[in-house]
């Protein structure tokens, strides 16, 4: 084999193992909208039978025989796998970069550098329109998520149709404000993708609890179901709409941390 | 091994990530076509079509890139070659400037990344043809075009005229066996199919790191405060594109990243910028032309891609 051609090679087949492996573990749309799962898939099935296939091609045309390996192990020095210059250097670096990379464990983007005033009921560029349902201020409404929520107050701000309707919601903590062990605020958050996880949009709704017990120790990104009612209540010094916290319960990820445009 | 990273750098990672696992897909594709192109593709029958007239011999070039999908980086290798072949200097910048952008496989990738705008794609199109066209007739109007060849590499392209004519004069003499002649072509296919899926997947991870430090060091507010700017951000974006050199398969993805922080406009100036002149392009070039040329280059299109997104950014306000 053309020794230009072995880190190549190698760099190929693992980056294209990789993405088979994060696809086996459902774990790709951590980092890509679903529907391009099955095109990453395909992709990396393809790279892999074809540099399986010209390292087959290439050893039959000069056999990789017990011989000829240890022969160029021997010999490694004039091999000249690794010249000291600009190029050898920069590939070995990218190299180094990528299994850096790859050995960390695969991660949903979590909540960083939060501003409120740009993300909360923040409307979003193509939602799906909502199928109309019927608000019963008794009833807890469950099927709704967060970005929904955020578009149904975001088109009445005033809360006439929903003022003390109660909800239950999926999310993770961010800006998480405690005030006591009690009482304090934070926004109930998810991600929403068009793409990939480079153009997610941070959807939030603002969460406010008073003299609340039982609370477990929450922190930021951790994953929660609120439960609460709709009302306007003071909120980062600006009376809003915001959910007044009945029940909170700690709970895992959801398979898809993303909400999708 | 379970590493715990501060949330930033795990951010980091996944934008990252993200970036690479997007556009690999895009990568394969373009790259699986740009092989085929390279290896069984021979440039006489593209040489064929070059017609007479000076605009049609201009436009058949800027064409050229729909049945020749290869991005910038492997069409550098293909300009020499249409130079050696008898192409005139005016006719390989049409298609080195057209080519990176009016490929199938770059307007593809465009429509899915601004999957909610599918006409950044079709604009992207539109300007880097004209933009090519339009410098391609105006160097055709100047004699003696050799001149803005590297010296070394205008010798070469005499020797190459003068063998191709001899071994037509001659007949061809290709003896060796077929099969011998295809398996060699087979194995160089998987040789540059290896080679240029490396290049690019390295050339996508330093654009990605970049891309993913812009993300999460910088104030998404700071971005904002340029990209709203009409003038401001269109040279911002042109700065980016020189210096970040992300293959025009990919940039589109990059250029995404941005879109809820800059104009439209100045998008458009990146994605027709970056796959004509960057930093990468430019170096690979030298070898080419002369650096006075290359500098002639650099700031027509700079002025050009700066026209196209102001147009555009006109364009989507007055809608």
């Amino acid at each position: 084999m053309p020794y230009k051609i072995v880190l190549p090679t190698i760099a190929n087949l693992t980056f294209s193992g990789y993405l088979i492996y994060t696809s086996f573990q459902s774990k790709l749309t951590y980092y890509i909208h679903q529907r391009y799962v099955s095109l990453v898939q395909i992709a990396a099935i393809f790279l892999i039978v074809f540099s399986l296939y010209y390292v087959f091609v290439l050893s039959l045309e000069k056999p990789l025989t017990t011989t000829r390996i240890w022969h160029n192990f021997k010999n490694i020095k004039k091999l000249k796998l690794f010249k000291p210059n600009l190029l050898h250097t920069l590939n070995l670096v990218f190299v180094a970069i990528g299994v850096l990379i790859l050995t960390l464990p695969p991660k949903p983007l979590l909540a960083v550098n939060v501003d409120n005033s740009q993300n909360t009921y923040r409307p979003s560029l193509a939602s799906k329109p909502i199928t109309q349902k019927s608000f019963s201020k008794k009833s807890v409404i469950s099927d709704l998520s967060i970005q929904e929520w955020s578009m149904l107050i975001q088109s009445d701000l005033s809360l006439r149709s929903y003022k003390n309707q109660k909800l239950q919601v999926t999310g993770f903590i961010s800006n998480l404000d405690l005030k006591d062990s009690k009482s304090g605020s934070f926004l109930v958050s998810r991600y929403m993708l068009a793409c990939c996880a480079v153009d997610a949009t941070l959807v939030s709704l603002p969460v406010v609890f008073k003299d609340s017990e039982n609370l477990p120790n929450l922190k930021n990104n951790d994953w929660v179901t609120v439960s609460a009612h709709l009302d306007n209540a003071a909120f980062e010094n600006q009376n809003q709409p915001v959910l007044i916290l009945d029940k909170l319960e700690v709970t895992t990820e959801p398979d898809s941390p993303y909400l999708y445009y | 091994m379970n590493f715990t990273l501060p949330d930033f750098a795990q951010n980091f990672i996944t934008l990252l990530l993200a970036i690479c696992v997007e556009a690999f897909p895009f990568v394969i594709i373009g790259v699986s076509i740009s092989t085929v192109v390279e290896v069984w593709v021979k440039d006489k029958w593209i040489k064929k079509l070059i017609p007479k007239n000076r605009i049609l011999a201009h436009f058949v070039p800027a064409l050229l890139g729909f049945i020749i999908p290869v991005c910038e980086c492997g069409n550098v290798p293909v300009v020499r070659k249409m130079m050696q072949k008898g192409f005139s200097v005016s006719q390989s910048i049409t298609f080195l400037l057209a080519a990176p952008i009016v490929n199938p496989i770059v307007w593809i990738t465009t429509a899915e990344a601004f999957s909610y705008d599918r006409n950044i794609a079709h604009l992207r199109v539109f300007w880097g043809f004209i933009i090519a066209m339009f410098l391609g007739l105006l160097f055709s109007y100047k004699s003696n075009q050799e001149r803005w060849l590297n010296p070394e590499f205008e010798k070469s392209c005499h020797l190459e005229t003068h063998n191709h004519s001899e071994q037509d004069h001659h007949g061809h003499s290709h003896s060796h066996s077929h099969n011998h002649h295809h398996q060699s072509k087979l194995t160089k296919a998987f040789e540059l199919f290896q080679l240029e899926v490396w290049q690019v997947l390295k050339m996508l991870l330093a654009g990605a790191v970049i891309a993913a430090s812009i993300q999460v060091f910088v104030p998404r507010q700071n971005i904002i405060e340029i990209g709203q700017n009409p003038i401001l951000s269109v040279v911002c974006m042109l700065v980016l594109a020189f210096v970040v050199s992300m293959c025009s398969n990919v940039d589109a993805f990059f250029a995404l990243s941005l879109s809820n922080s800059f104009s439209v406009g100045s998008l458009m100036t990146f994605l027709v910028f970056g796959p004509m002149i960057d930093i990468k392009v430019l170096s690979m070039l030298r070898k080419t032309f002369t650096p006075r040329f290359l500098l002639l280059l650099v700031i027509l299109v700079s002025i050009l891609s700066m026209i196209a997104g102001f147009s555009t950014n006109i364009i989507y306000h007055s809608s």
